[in-house]
């Protein structure tokens, strides 16, 4: 009996659970499983990190949602109905904390800055195992991208949380403006000591990384908004001045003759280009196409300028390039296709509209890749907007004549001695804004006329751009009351905008409320 | 010993009986008769037991059913039984040919459920078991599984979301505890862990039996705690050769269209609510009077995308073999097209049971099931506005859908009135549902299993089982005028491949000592899966024409690949023991140590016991006599929920997330795919745990005939997995632990009459009921609310809030709508107040709670649950003579629908609702439905309550007719038997849910969290089907 039980049991269980159930221990299997603590093995493991930190700040600046937080400002406007209410809320000083637009962008600035933070801890491990410039090159790609999202985050929401560590902190408290602000400089100056790219040298070299100049820019950026509103340190005056005039000795920046050359898709790797966010219009699922343009501009209309705003736009160049208002549409011929394809929504929204992101989007036109994606970069910093903060610093220093000099240099390259066609432009002399033009030149005046001046150039030049500097500018100098004031208590049919319903001069309405569920989900944050 | 003394005691009493008995000479003549024994199916029943009533003598049946017997005088009566029969009495008369039909005991006491590692005779039951024979799970001719289950067991919800062909139903055996992982209960199909159901024939199943209480699941450990839905497929018959053929066809369509205004009605809305605006009508008068009078012509959309589905199925079965081998064949070949153009399922299946007898003590099983499945555009039932149906019932009506000539019109041609439409942000519906894909799945799973007789009372199983699937999609981007150029274009591959391993060794023990009954289990099992897939997507084809076929024609845009593994060793033992035949204990401890989590977080314990007393068998109950059975149950078990694969303990650096995440075109504008972290996670992550108390009564009187089961629950899962919702200035939008607990505490009642059950005339009548209570207990880390991670968007995006549509709140059921509670209509007079949040009169006044005037993220509340209150379903089958009606209906009770579909056709963009009709007007201030917003149209910004609608029903969710032919024409023609039937689905609906059918959700199925959305869900069909079944 014993021998049948041992064959009736040896023949299966041999035969089986031997074979395939195995003895040994249970296999934590973590073969396709990758890991920060494993990852950063060498150098060539520091780039494809890098690339995801700016992969998905350009997924934060795609679109126009960022403008959500700047629609306080005097230069754009959208409308009721429609789906509208996001952008629409700080026009018409009506903040809430549940703007889904503005949730998108804190979103995604905040996953940026925690893939700044997680590469940051994970690549320091590494220090004396990579070569140290290399590294610390790739470091300072993370602080300039963090640096600068904190930059944005500071002037948009006042205190915000600010975690500095991959590791999560459920239970944070905001950190003060001026401290966030501080880490951003702190941040930036890294990046400027650091970094290295071909474009500090060649800015035609087409290049996504920031340079070190683009951290100098950014830093000067960030010192004039200490200067003013709520903290009005003024002395950083000098700081801006000292950083712009450093990227402007240098000369490897200056302006494009063409205005329309850093906003349309070959031509944005140039002199004038200090910072953008690269977009190229790839094919499933390589995409990181930019959306800021056609579509939620020409076809949907999401915002326009207002009346008063276009009306006073200085003639020129870079107005035709940028507005198209229902005289232009009149006054074209059919033949002129940009014209022609604004004309339906100028004549729907009644609003003159925002033109110089079309590039790439119309049907016919030269570049033309799709109605509303295109591979237009997402300019953040130009040359023309470091020549605008060294020529107010000077004329707050009371240098009205240097001050003077690159205000009529941006303004010069706008009117482009009054041409109307790109053809024409190109045609003009190498840096013809060097020379004087009596029709568009500063007149002269006081040190105040000049900044005055100057915030009017900056109004137009940097129209509809992400970083929402004329906000900026309002902000600080504290005018959002004085510049909305024409709307208080104004019927529709008045104005020819929306009603205003809260009070532009309540500065609660300057700060975008941080979104209602953090403050859910961390009581911390509420103040 | 004691054995053969008592048979020879019998023997010698009965011969005494018989000597006394004739020398009365009551009735001198005894006469002999002669009859055979069959089942309803004419099969001869073997070893039935034939007894004369008032006497101890008779006989059993031979192995072909004869019998012969006896019997002095005509007014003998024969009692013929068999175990899991009716038993029945049968007067001689003059008769000496009695031919008897016995028919299924209406409560089978003696028929043996599938326990898992095991089967147990019902009576021995201690835990909460439901069982579905095969008869039952095929009374309406079903393609699946799931339909057949329907309404047929108390405590086990079945709800079909999607009317997509080969969609699964989303099923729940007493509720839901995993608020982010799967609440679908475990399949086992012969033994195999993990099986899959949606591609099971089922007419392969002989029997399904449904572990509910965990003191039954127990000895599923780690898998067990959304209960276990046992499947047993075909036992091969030994005997001759018998085939049997089945086919079917089948119609469905729409139950219901959307109730829309017409494009005129829609025109002069639209009308007014830019007048009110203080805009330029959107409309001209002509244009409006161009529809009117027909010189243009309104398109409707969703009669364009949709067609009449047709269905044909068609399944083979074969049985026979002799003593030594038995074998069951069966094929099965369906091709469901569904109601939406371009939409299929099929699936062709081949199945092979063999048994056999290796040796005296040594038994075989093998089976082997192939199935290959294909199918195409069925994943669009889901993604609300984005799905074809959402697509087309949102395209204006105004627009026509071809150019003159016949081509489809580009949409960037269609008029944008005024900018009433956003002419650029609508596809085509005629392209959305064009399909240039194939998906297709082949699956082979096979076990072996052996059973020994070791002797001594011990026997041993040893099961192989193994499954080995392989999954491919190929497709190539079709073009159209909007989301996809030409240049955009992309053909891609993706192969999957996965293998299932389990080894099992089931050692038992069982013996009899006096009036105890002991037996022993003991399991050891391994069980091992890996899965590895591989894609690849290709642009800048060189050509169309080749469509997938060939990707060397593209440019790599993407390559991918994946690769799992998880092992899992288990030991479990198991005891049953009876004392008497009253007392019945049960108890079980498994261990379970998983692969996929970290070394010191892998083992879990999970034992059970449960208790019943057979009350029916003591003395004093037996006594009444009307009691045939009575049962009390009492059990305890805890089970788990694996839930979690080895990466999700991890956070990862993530090189594979989705397009624009991380992709940038860092030089000379390639893009080039980074790194970037994953979602945290806690490391620490382990199993979920569940442990259940149940306590029931099983009940049965006249015979059996009619019999009732009531069981009551108390569940409690802790340790449940959740992302928690974290802020997201921590960079993520979640971060996933073992934190909360949830509970369901529930009762369940059923009954089941056998009404009538006589050889011409049989009426069954089952109902069944069930209540279940789920709510949160604990959330963990002082949390008292958290929302759902990475919620389905619906189509729907950038809500105020985070775009979240439900919350998770401590001491509510799971999945609670939350938003903006409407309160009334603001009405004249209210102007002023009503400005303050940018109304006006006729539009809505929802409550603000947050004590700051204006709507926003803190005024939002419940305002709705999708979890139903309580279900039931009832069903009856009647057979006169040849005729089979089937009648089975299922209700709901209770569970709300939050009906997106009528919020968005009401919105300001769209102002389609037929609702319009009786609007809010000054004239008609009582009105309860809105006017046109014309301000800030809250119900696009936030989840609102007015859309909460009372999603109760009752339903007639199948209707089947069948005739069997007589038999002696049958045989006439030389066939066994031939039945024909006609059989219709969802026959009836009475609802007060406004929307097409209140059982459509376009929320997940495998979600609760997140439940009862309609969002232009793919709609669900009335089919009606006829078919013919005939046996040789």
């Amino acid at each position: 009996m014993k021998s049948k039980i041992l064959k009736y049991i040896g023949l299966p269980i041999v035969g089986s659970a031997f074979l395939f159930a195995g003895c040994n221990d249970l296999e934590l299997d973590t073969k396709a499983v990758v890991v920060s603590d494993t990852y950063y093995t060498d150098a060539s493991t520091l780039e494809p990190a890098i690339i995801g930190i700016y992969g998905r700040v350009q997924r934060a600046t795609w679109a126009i949602d960022n403008l959500s937080s700047y629609m306080g400002a005097d230069d754009l406007t959208s409308r009721t109905g429609s789906n509208k209410a996001p952008v629409l809320e700080a026009d018409q000083f009506a903040r809430t904390d549940g703007n889904g637009w503005v949730t998108v962008f804190y979103n995604d600035y905040y996953t940026a800055i925690m893939d700044c933070n997680s590469f940051i801890e994970g690549a320091s491990k590494r220090a004396g195992f990579i070569d140290e410039a290399t590294l610390n090159n790739a470091l300072a790609n993370a602080y300039f991208i963090r640096g600068m999202l904190y930059f944005r985050l500071a002037v948009a929401f006042k205190n915000v949380p600010m975690p500095l560590s991959p590791k999560i902190d459920l239970t944070m408290k905001r950190t003060p403006y001026r401290n966030v602000m501080a880490q951003a400089i702190s941040d930036l100056k890294y990046a400027e000591k650091w970094l290295v790219s071909p474009r500090d040298t060649d800015p035609t070299k087409k290049d996504g990384h920031a340079t070190k100049i683009a951290a100098k820019a950014f830093l000067a950026k960030t010192y004039m908004q200490l200067t003013g509103y709520p903290t009005n340190e003024t002395t950083y005056w000098d700081s801006v001045k000292i950083k712009t005039k450093e990227i402007i000795d240098n000369g490897t920046y200056s302006l494009m003759n063409d205005f329309a050359a850093c906003f349309e898709n070959p031509t944005q790797f140039n002199k004038e280009m200090i910072f953008s966010h690269v977009c190229e219009k790839g094919i499933f699922p390589l995409q990181a196409e930019s959306r800021y343009y056609g579509y939620k501009w020409c076809d949907w209309g999401d915002t326009y300028m207002e009346h008063k705003y276009y009306n006073s736009f200085p003639a020129g160049y870079r107005r035709t390039f940028s507005a198209i208002g229902a005289a232009d549409t009149a006054n074209t011929p059919a033949t002129d296709l940009r014209t022609k394809a604004f004309k339906v929504w100028v004549k729907d929204y009644k609003h003159p509209l925002v033109s110089k992101f079309s590039y790439g989007t119309i049907k016919g036109l030269p570049g033309f890749e799709h109605v509303w994606q295109s591979s237009n970069d997402c300019p953040a910093m130009r040359t023309s907007e470091v020549y605008l903060m060294y020529a107010e610093a000077c004329a707050r220093k009371g240098d009205v004549a240097e001050g003077a000099k690159y205000l009529n240099y941006v303004k010069r390259r706008a009117y482009a001695q009054g041409l109307k066609k790109q053809a024409d432009v190109l045609a003009l002399p190498n840096d013809f804004w060097k020379t004087d033009d009596a029709t568009i030149d500063f007149a002269g005046g006081s040190a105040d006329d000049l900044i005055e001046a100057i915030l009017s150039e900056r109004k137009y030049e940097f129209l509809g751009e992400i970083g929402g500097n004329r906000w900026l500018d309002l902000l600080r100098l504290e005018k959002v009351g004085d510049v909305n004031a024409y709307r208080i208590g104004k019927t529709v049919a008045e104005t020819g905008e929306e009603l205003m319903l809260g009070d532009p001069y309540d500065k609660k309405q300057w700060w975008t409320p941080i979104p209602g569920t953090e403050i859910t989900l961390n009581p911390n944050l509420a103040e | 010993m004691k054995l053969i003394r008592n048979f020879y005691l019998g023997r010698t009493l009965l011969v005494l009986l018989i000597m006394v008995l004739y020398s009365l000479g009551l009735s001198a003549q005894t006469k002999t008769v002669r009859g055979s024994v069959v089942d309803d199916q004419k099969s001869p029943i073997p070893g039935a037991s034939i007894l004369i009533k008032g006497t101890s003598s008779g006989t059993i049946t031979d192995d072909k059913g004869n019998f012969q017997v006896q019997v002095s005088g005509n007014n003998a009566v024969l009692i013929v039984s068999f175990m899991g029969m009716e038993t029945q009495q049968v007067p001689v008369g003059t008769k000496t040919q009695i031919n008897v039909t016995l028919l299924p005991n209406a409560i089978g006491l003696q028929e043996v459920v599938a326990v898992g590692y095991g089967v147990v005779k019902k009576k021995d039951i201690t835990g909460s078991v439901g069982s579905i024979s095969s008869e039952k799970l095929l009374a309406a001719p079903v393609t699946s599984l799931d339909a057949g289950m329907k309404g047929k067991i108390a405590g086990v919800s079945i709800q079909q979301t999607s009317g997509a062909p080969g969609q699964e139903m989303k099923i729940r055996i007493r509720g839901a505890s995993s608020i982010n992982y799967s609440n679908n209960p475990l399949y086992v199909i012969d033994g195999f862990i993990g099986a899959d159901i949606s591609s099971i024939n089922p007419n392969d199943i002989a029997s399904i039996d449904i572990l509910k209480d965990a003191s039954a699941t127990a000895v599923y450990g780690s898998r067990g705690a959304n209960g276990v839905v046992l499947i047993t497929t075909n036992t091969p018959k030994k005997g001759n050769f018998k085939i049997s053929l089945e086919a079917t066809t089948g119609v469905s369509n729409m139950t219901n269209k959307y109730d829309l205004l017409s494009a005129t009605e829609q025109m002069e809305l639209m009308n007014l609510q830019d007048i009110a605006q203080g805009k330029t009508p959107a409309f001209s008068a002509e244009e409006i009077q161009a529809f009117k009078d027909g010189t243009k012509k309104a398109t409707d959309w969703v009669d364009l995308v949709t067609r009449q589905g047709i269905s044909k199925n068609y399944s083979l079965t074969a049985t026979g073999g002799n003593d030594q081998l038995q074998y069951y064949f069966s094929a099965n070949n369906l091709d469901e097209q569904g109601i939406v153009e371009n939409t299929f399922y099929k699936r062709s299946s081949i199945r092979s049971n063999i048994t056999g007898n290796l040796s005296k003590r040594v038994k075989m099983v093998f089976n082997t099931f192939g199935v290959h499945t294909s199918e195409q555009g069925n994943t669009q039932g889901t993604g609300g506005l984005n799905n074809p149906i959402g697509q087309a019932v949102n395209t204006p009506q105004m627009w026509a859908p071809y150019e003159a000539n016949g081509e489809l019109k580009n949409p960037r041609t269609w008029e944008s009135y005024g900018g009433t439409f956003l002419v650029g942000n609508y596809q085509h519906p005629l392209q959305k549902i064009r399909q240039n894909q194939e998906n297709m799945s082949d699956r082979l799973t096979s076990n072996l299993d052996l059973s020994v007789d070791l002797g001594h009372n011990f026997s041993l199983v040893v099961s192989n089982s193994g499954s080995f699937t392989s999954n491919y999609s190929g497709n190539r981007t079709l073009e159209d005028y909007i989301t996809t150029p030409v240049a955009n274009i992309t053909a891609s591959q993706n192969y999957g491949r996965s293998t299932n391993f389990i080894h099992s060794d089931v050692l038992n023990y069982e013996n009899k000592f006096g009036k105890s009954n002991l037996k022993v289990s003991g399991v050891y099992e391994y069980s091992k899966s890996i899965y590895r897939n591989m894609s690849g997507t290709v642009g800048t084809l060189a050509t169309l024409s080749n469509e997938w076929y060939n990707l060397s024609l593209g440019k790599p845009t993407n390559v991918g690949s994946n690769y799992g593994q998880g092992e899992m060793r288990s030991y479990m033992g198991r005891l049953n023991y009876s004392y008497a035949d009253k007392y019945l204990l049960t108890a079980s401890m498994r261990a379970d140590g998983a692969s996929n989590f970290l070394p010191e977080n892998r083992w879990g314990y999970f034992p059970s016991a449960a208790l019943a007393w057979r009350a029916s068998e003591e003395g004093f109950i037996k006594d009444l006599g009307w009691v045939y059975n009575l049962k009390l149950r009492l059990g305890f078990g805890a089970t788990g929920n694996v839930a979690v694969s080895t990466k999700d303990i991890f956070q990862q650096l993530n090189a594979a997330q989705g397009p624009n995440e991380s992709n940038y075109p860092m030089i000379n504008g390639a893009i080039v795919n980074g790194v970037r972290p994953a979602a945290p996670t806690d490391p620490n992550l382990t199993w979920e745990e569940t442990k259940q108390y149940n306590a029931g009564i099983d009940y049965a009187m006249f015979g059996g005939r009619l019999s009732a089961v009531l069981d009551v629950y108390d569940k409690i899962t802790d340790g449940v997995i959740i992302a928690t919702s974290i802020p997201r200035y921590t960079g993520f939008p979640s971060y996933t632990s073992n934190v909360a607990s949830i509970s369901n505490k529930g009762i369940e009642f059923a009954i089941t009459g056998n009404i009538i059950n006589n050889k011409q005339f049989t009426w069954d009548a089952n109902f069944n009921f069930s209540k279940n209570i789920n709510k949160i207990e604990d959330l963990g880390n002082g949390v008292d609310q958290i929302f759902v991670a990475n919620e389905n968007p619906l189509g729907v995006w950038n809500l105020v809030g985070g775009g979240s549509k439900y919350v998770v709140r401590k001491g509510e059921s799971m999945g609670a709508f939350y938003g903006l509670k409407a309160e009334r209509l603001w009405q004249l007079g209210e102007e002023a107040e009503a400005k303050k949040y940018n109304s006006k009169p006729g539009e809505w006044k929802y409550a603000d709670i947050d004590g700051v005037v204006g709507y926003s993220a803190q005024d939002r509340q419940i305002i709705g649950n999708a979890s139903p209150d309580f279900n039931y379903a009832f069903g009856t089958t009647l057979a006169y003579k040849g005729i089979d009606l089937n009648i089975q209906c299922v209700g709901s009770v209770g569970g709300q629908i939050y009906n997106f579909t009528k919020n968005i056709l009401s919105q300001q963009a769209f102002i389609q609702n037929a609702d319009y009709r009786n609007r809010w007007t000054p004239e008609n201030p009582n009105a309860t439905f809105q006017t046109m917003p014309v301000g800030n149209d809250y119900s696009m910004q936030y989840v609102v309550s007015q859309y909460v609608e009372d999603g109760s029903y009752f339903k007639v969710s199948n209707i089947t007719l069948g005739y069997t032919l007589p038999n002696d024409l049958v045989k006439k023609v030389k066939l066994g038997s031939v039945r024909i039937y006609a059989s219709a689905n969802n026959v009836l609906t009475i609802t007060n849910y406004s929307g097409l059918d209140p059982e459509g959700s376009s929320t997940p199925n495998n979600s609760d969290a997140q439940a009862g959305i309609d969002a232009f869900s793919y709609p669900l069909t009335r089919t009606i089907t006829g078919g013919i079944k005939v046996t040789f």
